[in-house]
């Protein structure tokens, strides 16, 4: 139990953070009635929710929401490459998943499932199945992608305050492949670099592949080989010399690769069109009343906090207190726990923190949290109202969809409870969690994000099926 | 939000008489731990704390290794002969450098580089700053590469002398003016030959009121063959009398402490590898024995086929300066890898007690060496009164430790324990401990606490570590000095050791040599290079609201008649005992050299917890006791030594007649003013008629 003094100082500490960086919560909204507020259907603009409009424009000053400006244009060229290599089986030890069989445009850029199978399995989505290996951790979305400089829920693949890139590959990266992605698509080229030398995602095991037999760590071999596959294909000889023209494939790199498919995530998947980012860019009526005193009651109970911004995300790392389910990563006994970024950043004080994900589309995204541990995106937001209660009865069999997962909780609960982010531990008033809130949610998609599968290309260069299904 | 202001706040808060007031109400139960937290300070350039160690010459073998490999692999057998250590040893002394009463830190450096001293702005200036005078100081020793570093007041004129440790070369003895300014005493028979010599302690063994010094010494470093392949050809312990002329005579074949016990089919002249050394009266008599902690390596104990090379040896005194090793019939015969030590009485049963750091329990997977969980443990051992030790169970795992301190953190009326550790091993790196705190329950029970430093001490590999209250706010704050530094891009990978403990989340090492990808069978350099070490210095944050008492000691010797303790102190046993109910006495040593490496500041430190006053006892090397009766909460006691013992068999008369013609004479002396002479002897008179 928390000792009082504890509470209070953690009390402070969150009045401060949110001092610092919102409007204070106003007594009244707590009083007020949410059918008095409730403008039903109605567009905000219209009938008379002036004063709410400008309340919810300050809260969006306050939280620096702001569209986030479009990726550069990439070359038809350097497009068609990274479409074609990220739905290209090819890059997979065993020749049976692609990249984007994971973050799939048919379902929302993930795969639905709390947490991935890996390469062995087939298909699609929750239809996925066989005897591949479950990834650690859950598929992130790729919208808006380029907005983030810091890859992966611990942010292992990153670009540092100082311009640098932090990898796992450490000095394998080499000045060269940093300069391709320096002058292409930054941490989004640097990350598509990574999947393809995991075991469980796309390389495979000992004995199955090329790719599989060479050591882990080895990134230089292990891209070295990929690089060697792809040039046993002469189109994609010629697609990476269209792409990066007056370089011969001879002298590129898997920098060269992977900067290619951020192009095309960056691209494809960047949709700022949603009715509160239509209302953000000044359209007071993009949004209903119902979904305005949703974003008020959003911002109100402090969300905006790690999910402000122009990718409604702070990028930062923060324990929220959630439940770990599935493989894990290492850590613990059974190697089931997952330490979080304290993994990357060393530091004890990020253990059981995760990055804050971009809530963009966020209802096209579930199932949610770092695991998938969450089916229900209002029991997601419910969550924080009460964290350690929260936690210690979240039940799996009504959020984990995977039933698979279901008994794979591992018991780190007073561990992750002891280190809950002060911005958190705190709570949220109950009454903020609201119904608006949850059809605030919704004004959050871009109608244009819902169908995505024209981006699924026919056909690619390896003849394998694309995304391997 | 200024670091100076914040700690001046918090300074001025604990000694109001509100917040004293505040405690008496809280009543007489003892106060509960508390979490511990610091701010890192020495990245604030206004800070002026710059440090950056240089390499040892070394260094150079160890980056042909590293670009040879990629030219022709290397077989593992290389990696035994490569050199040890190449980034150095830096140690940390926290002392008065200019006695203008404020603490000043002292970090050693490599070949070319001047050892730094920050000189402490807080008395002069107002302001908790500092300005590095090392280069200046006289007590640069730009040319060594310096190793350890104790200091003491070696002749007794009233100012601290350093004493700086070579690795590979002599050590150098640099006395002090009086002024902060030192002189390079180039023949004072400390020198020590060409051993890598690592720490050293300072205390009067003989009992004629002069300092003596003892240095741990390990092995040749040019090679770390004989940490993994021989395990009694190393470099002997070194002790050296203080011939009272600014000279010293090395007594080590005859005082004792090269004749070791319980080594396994070790032969007579064997010798250990020796990372922590200190001088302390461990069993309470008034004389200063000798703690030497020893390192096991990767070697397999006697139980797995190997020998048993590495104990906590306990060289206890006679009383004249010859020692016996009483490690295995003190009760204290485990193997393990000791790496620093430093001593209180942790469950407030009146006797010492120590805590040792060691190799911890995550690294024996990497290593691939035999291992049974605890052996290897940082861990406390209590004394039990007629001259033994025990161990409690381990019940939590620790990471891999060097430098340690002995304090409480809290001040909540015990002592805690912290300890900071890294390894570069060449071919790898250990990085498994993240900075620790060990919070004492009051009965002696710790439990461990990660997180409350603010640097990353994943990325660092700290050597040196003393304790402090820098600031001068009443809570003990913590300055490390580390060999190396992991670059920005370096993966932490988790080590395979997992216990479902909270250490497991930081339990990390680094490759910086993988197999070969050509498929020869050997290693090739992955391209990591460690950057220079740096230090840091964590202020702790001092939220607990409760006060401390602090006590320095004054030897008389020279000064009054019956006085026979060194000037500066060292050797002296505190022990502050809480006025109230249920108030257990607390313990200090003030030691001159522990930790590893390093040396904390000269004075005892008592957490009050809810208390607000006590009672201040000394036993002086000689054995007379002195006490000093209510101690208010947020004193600062310089305790000078008076020749007589409260506990003597003497009449009363007598008695009174010594301690008033001792306290004359330090009052004549200008050592005490006519306050503190009253003050002094009503308390002699008290504890004579009440003890």
């Amino acid at each position: 139990m928390m000792q009082r003094r504890n509470f209070w100082s953690m009390s402070v500490v969150f009045a401060l953070v949110t001092a610092g960086c919102t409007v204070p919560l106003e007594p009244d909204s707590a009083e007020l009635s949410v059918q008095a507020r409730r403008g039903g259907g109605h567009h905000g603009g219209g009938h008379g929710n002036h004063g709410r409009i400008a309340r919810l424009r300050d809260q969006i000053d306050q939280f620096g929401v702001e569209v986030l400006p479009p990726p550069p244009t990439p070359s038809p060229e350097l497009y068609a490459l990274g479409q074609a290599l990220a739905f290209d089986p090819i890059l997979s030890g065993n020749r049976d998943i692609a990249c984007l069989t994971c973050h799939h445009p048919t379902l929302g850029s993930d795969d639905n499932r709390p947490l991935p199978l890996g390469t062995g399995a087939s298909g699609l989505g929750m239809d996925r199945s066989g005897p591949g290996l479950i990834v650690p951790r859950n598929a992130p979305e790729l919208f808006n992608r380029h907005g983030f400089d810091n890859m992966f829920w611990d942010s292992r693949v990153r670009i540092d305050e100082q311009g640098r890139f932090v990898t796992p590959a450490a000095s394998q990266l080499t000045p060269e492949m940093e300069q391709v992605l320096y002058d292409g698509y930054g941490a989004l080229g640097a990350q598509a670099m990574f999947p393809v030398t995991s075991r469980t995602e796309m390389r495979g095991q000992l004995g199955q592949s090329e790719l599989g037999d060479i050591p882990d760590m080895q990134f230089t071999l292990i891209w070295n080989a990929l690089m060697a596959r792809l040039g046993d294909i002469p189109e994609y000889v010629t697609m990476f010399e269209a792409a990066y023209p007056g370089t011969d494939f001879e002298d590129m790199n898997f920098a060269h690769a992977g900067n290619a498919i951020g192009a095309f995530e960056a691209q494809s998947f960047y949709f700022m069109g949603s009715p509160f980012m239509q209302f953000v860019a000044g359209d007071d009526s993009a949004m209903t009343a119902e979904q305005i005193e949703g974003a008020i009651d959003y911002f109100d109970a402090g969300c905006g906090n790690c999910h402000g911004g122009p990718m409604l995300s702070d990028a930062r790392h923060h324990n929220t207190g959630v439940p770990q389910i599935g493989t894990g990563t290492r850590g613990g006994p059974t190697n089931n726990d997952d330490f979080g970024f304290v993994l990357t950043s060393g530091s004890p004080r990020d253990r059981y923190a995760f990055r804050s994900p971009s809530l963009h589309n966020v209802e096209l995204t579930g199932p949610w949290g770092h695991a998938g541990q969450f089916g229900d995106l209002r029991t997601y937001a419910e969550h924080y109202i009460d964290i350690e209660d929260a936690l210690r009865t979240w039940d799996p069999y009504d959020q984990v969809i995977d039933p698979a997962l279901r008994n794979t909780q591992y018991d780190n609960i007073d561990e992750v409870l002891s280190t809950l982010s002060p911005g958190v531990a705190g709570g949220v008033p109950a009454h903020l969690i609201s119904d608006e809130m949850m059809v605030f949610f919704g004004a959050l998609t871009d109608p244009a994000a819902e169908d995505l599968s024209a981006f699924v290309p026919a056909t690619v260069p390896s003849g394998l099926p694309p995304g391997g299904i | 939000m200024d670091k100076c202001a914040l700690n001046q706040v918090a300074g001025s808060v604990w000694r109001t008489p509100s917040a004293v007031a505040l405690a008496w109400l809280l009543g007489a139960a003892p106060a509960a731990a508390q979490s511990v937290n610091f701010t890192e300070v020495s990245q604030d350039p206004a800070m002026g704390l710059s440090y950056s160690r240089a390499p040892s010459y070394s260094v150079a073998g160890t980056y042909g290794l590293q670009e040879g490999s990629l030219i022709s692999p290397l077989p593992f057998e290389v990696f035994a002969v490569a050199p040890h250590r190449s980034q150095g040893l830096p140690g940390v002394a926290i002392l008065d450098h200019d006695g203008d009463g404020d603490a000043d830190v002292y970090i050693t450096n490599g070949p070319g580089a001047p050892n730094s001293l920050f000189s402490n702005q807080l008395v002069e200036t107002g302001e908790f700053r500092f300005v590095d005078v090392g280069a200046t100081s006289g007590a640069d020793a730009t040319a060594q590469d310096t190793n350890g570093v104790c200091f003491g007041d070696i002749d007794n004129d009233g100012d601290e002398d350093i004493l700086t440790l070579g690795r590979g070369e002599a050590n150098r003895l640099h006395v002090n003016d009086g002024t902060g300014h030192f002189t390079h005493i180039p023949m004072s028979g400390l020198e020590g030959g060409t051993y890598s010599h690592i720490g050293c302690s300072m205390g009067d063994i003989d009992g004629d009121g002069l300092l003596d010094v003892v240095v741990g010494n390990s092995f040749d470093m040019s090679t770390q063959l004989p940490l993994i392949v021989f395990p009694y050809s190393n470099e002997p312990t070194q002790l050296y009398v203080n011939q009272g002329d600014g000279t010293f005579a090395d007594v080590s074949a005859s005082s004792g402490i090269l004749v070791m016990d319980a080594l396994t089919d070790a032969p007579p002249d064997a010798t250990t590898i020796t990372w922590t050394i200190a001088m302390v009266d461990v069993d309470l008599d008034g004389d200063m024995d000798i703690l030497q902690g020893d390192d096991q390596g990767p070697v397999p104990e006697t139980t797995h086929g190997g020998w048993d090379r590495a104990y906590m040896h306990v060289f206890i005194n006679d009383g004249t300066g010859h020692f016996v090793d009483e490690v295995v019939n003190l009760g204290r015969d485990s193997v393990a890898s000791w790496m620093g030590v430093d001593f209180a009485d942790f469950d407030h049963d009146g006797n010492l007690d120590w805590f040792g750091a060691n190799f911890g329990d995550y690294n024996a997977a990497p290593l691939n060496t035999p291992y049974e969980f605890h052996h290897f443990a940082t861990r406390a051992h209590f004394g039990n009164g007629d001259g033994t030790f025990t161990e409690r169970p381990v019940v939590e795992p620790t990471s891999f430790s060097w430098g340690t301190a002995v304090a409480d953190l809290d001040n909540d009326g015990d002592h805690d324990a912290t300890y900071h550790g890294g390894l570069d091993m060449v071919m790898m790196k250990l990085a498994d401990n993240p900075g620790v705190v060990m919070i004492n329950d009051g009965d002696g029970n710790f439990s461990t606490e990660i997180g409350g430093y603010d640097a990353n001490y994943s990325h660092r590999s700290v050597q040196g570590l003393a304790s402090g209250d820098l600031n001068q706010d009443g809570f003990i704050d913590i300055v490390t000095a580390s060999d190396n530094t992991l670059p920005y891009n370096a993966p932490l990978l988790l080590s395979q050791a997992q216990y479902g403990h909270k250490l497991d989340s930081t339990a990390f090492w680094t490759p910086m040599f993988m197999p070969d990808p050509g498929g020869s069978g050997g290693f090739v350099w992955n391209g990591i290079r460690l950057e220079p070490g740096q230090m840091t210095m964590e202020i702790n944050n001092a939220d607990s609201g409760n006060p401390a008492v602090r006590v320095s000691a004054t030897g008389s010797v020279g000064v009054t008649t019956h006085g026979r303790h060194n000037r500066g102190g060292l050797g002296a046993i505190v022990t502050f005992e809480p006025l109230g109910h249920h108030a257990d006495p607390m313990m200090q040593p003030i030691t001159g050299g522990s930790s590893f490496l390093s040396q904390h500041e000269s004075v005892a430190h008592f957490g009050l917890g809810n208390r607000h006053s006590g009672t201040v006892e000394v036993l002086w090397n000689g054995g007379h006791r002195n006490r000093l009766y209510n101690v208010q909460a947020g004193e600062v006691i310089d305790f000078p030594e008076i020749g007589c013992s409260y506990d003597t068999t003497d009449t009363f008369t007598v008695y009174m007649g010594c301690v008033e013609g001792e306290l004359g004479q330090l009052r004549s002396a200008g050592v005490i003013g006519w306050s503190q002479y009253h003050r002094y002897r009503t308390s002699m008179m008290v504890a004579y008629l009440t003890h």
